[in-house]
């Protein structure tokens, strides 16, 4: 009787000790849920590295030099129709290199073949959906090309509304974000020069602030630009615009036997003479003058006839010689 | 007398039985650092390829190629973005000696090691160390990748490019 007491006891004991085991022994599906924890783990992190560098580098690079190119499309357009373009045409030039649906390569320009942003968001979302086996899709919202405060005359921005969607199986990502681009206009013609005189020029701005007749002569003989809030912007000049930029207008002077320009009663400042306007300072005084020191009275000779009003005299700090066009 | 002998066969017994519990429970684990050193190892790399730029490197020759020289335009790139601009302007002979020169003693030897750039049309690989066994022999490889994309001197842009970091044992 003692004896089968204690094997009902040892008996009793073995089962208790097995339950313990059963209880603390990670069973096959935690085993298997643990391997897949650290998968997991590197997964999302591929997926977060991929959504930060797009954010950061890649789109800021693509958008650079789409960027870039798609403003020389434009100026290229200008001078095959010699008519301006609206801004906002832009997005069109950035995303696919078309204007009006037509390609710009049917027209000979072919600053944009393969450098469309939509094209190469296409390659990084392809290239990311072959290697790194996550879905993705890029959508642009908005695209914008402005200059203002910040950029000043000598910059412009480019930018996009960009959104994007990560799919990475076991989580997905939604990301809405602009990214801008600063452009610097010295790398482009002027478009309002190719317009209004089928000529080519570059933006080379002076670094003058003390005018003088002497520093006037070297810069309009250097054909630079200066700043002037009266005058028309860079991207204004793509549309023939002779309003004035108070941030970002930017002119230059033109020596009419240089560039062939009639003897016409406008000062002899691009946008002025261009836009018909700016003579005289007082509407009963419509004065133009001849300047000491620069105009000529020899005909054929450079800055022959030349003439500005009042206001860029001052501006410029230049003496009269002889009042030319006085008008009521 | 018998009866002693009983009880201490029955304690032994007992504790028998919870030593081997004790062993069974313990002896299952779920980690396997094996493949996840690995792993590790391969995105680590990945990280200082890709993350970190060519003006933090502390090497001779590298500065020597920024400052002696005009090699390289951009200090600012990251390594991995430096040799796949040294790539896309054949410049192979100098890939190679700039991988050689930061990856040095980067991967324990035991370890096989190699980084591959490529893209749709073309692919450069560079074998860094071949490790105790060949990579046909291997009983783990692990890679890490990402996407690179670059501009030269503003206006030319290269991309999109793979970057592969590629470890085996």
């Amino acid at each position: 009787m003692a004896v089968k007491r204690g094997m009902f006891f040892s008996m009793i004991a073995i089962v208790m000790v097995m339950a313990i085991i059963a209880l603390f022994v990670p069973n096959q599906e935690y085993v298997s849920l643990f391997g897949k924890v650290t998968t997991v783990k590197t997964r999302v992190g591929k997926a977060n590295s991929f959504l930060v560098a797009v954010q950061k580098t890649m789109i800021q690079r693509a958008l650079y030099n789409s960027g870039h190119y798609a403003v020389k499309a434009m100026v290229a357009y200008v001078n095959k129709t010699k008519q301006p373009i609206d801004l906002a045409d832009f997005d069109e030039i950035l995303l696919n290199g078309t204007v009006g649906g037509v390609e710009l390569a049917d027209m000979g320009i072919s600053f944009m073949v393969g450098r469309g942003l939509a094209y190469r968001l296409e390659e990084i979302s392809n290239m990311s959906a072959r290697e790194l086996r996550l879905d993705n899709t890029f959508t642009v919202n908005d695209v914008l090309i402005v200059q203002d405060n910040e950029t000043g005359y000598k910059n412009f921005y480019v930018g996009v509304n960009l959104s994007v969607w990560v799919d990475a199986d076991i989580a997905t990502w939604n990301s809405t974000f602009v990214v801008l681009q600063v452009l610097d206009v010295e790398d482009y013609y002027d478009p309002y020069w190719i317009m209004n005189r089928d000529i080519y020029r570059g933006f080379y701005f002076a670094n003058v602030s003390n005018w003088s007749t002497s520093l006037f002569y070297d810069f309009a003989g250097s054909l630079n630009y200066s700043y002037d809030g009266r005058a028309p912007s860079f991207l204004m000049r793509f549309e023939n615009s002779s309003m004035g930029s108070e941030c970002c207008g930017v002119e230059t002077i033109m020596d009419p036997v240089a560039f062939g320009i009639d003897d016409e009663p406008w000062s002899y400042v691009d946008y002025c003479y261009f836009g018909r306007q700016c003579n005289g300072s007082k509407a009963t005084d419509k004065s133009l003058w001849n300047i000491t020191g620069i105009s000529s009275v020899v005909e054929g000779e450079n800055y022959y006839q030349f003439k500005l009003e009042v206001y860029h005299i001052d501006k410029y700090n230049l003496s009269v010689d002889r009042r030319v066009v006085q008008l009521p | 007398m018998k009866k002693g002998y009983f009880f201490m066969l029955d304690s032994f017994i007992a504790m028998s039985i919870i030593l081997f519990s004790l062993i069974l429970i313990f002896s299952f684990h779920t980690s396997k650092p094996y493949q996840m050193q690995g792993i590790f190892i391969a995105d680590d790399i990945m990280d200082v390829f890709a993350g970190t730029r060519v003006e933090e490197i502390d090497n001779d020759f590298i500065y020597g190629l920024y400052t002696g020289s005009t090699n390289i335009t951009n200090p600012k790139n990251s390594l991995a973005e430096q040799v796949a601009e040294f790539l896309i302007t054949d410049r192979e002979g100098l890939a190679q000696q700039f991988v050689k020169n930061i990856t040095v003693r980067m991967v324990p030897e035991k370890y096989g090691f190699m980084i591959r750039v490529y893209n749709e049309t073309k692919a450069w690989q560079f074998n860094i160390s071949e490790g105790s066994v060949s990579q046909d022999e291997a009983k783990l490889i692990v890679s890490s990748k990402k996407i690179l994309t670059g501009n030269i001197n503003r206006t030319y842009y290269w991309g999109p490019m793979m970057a592969e970091v590629r470890i085996w044992q």
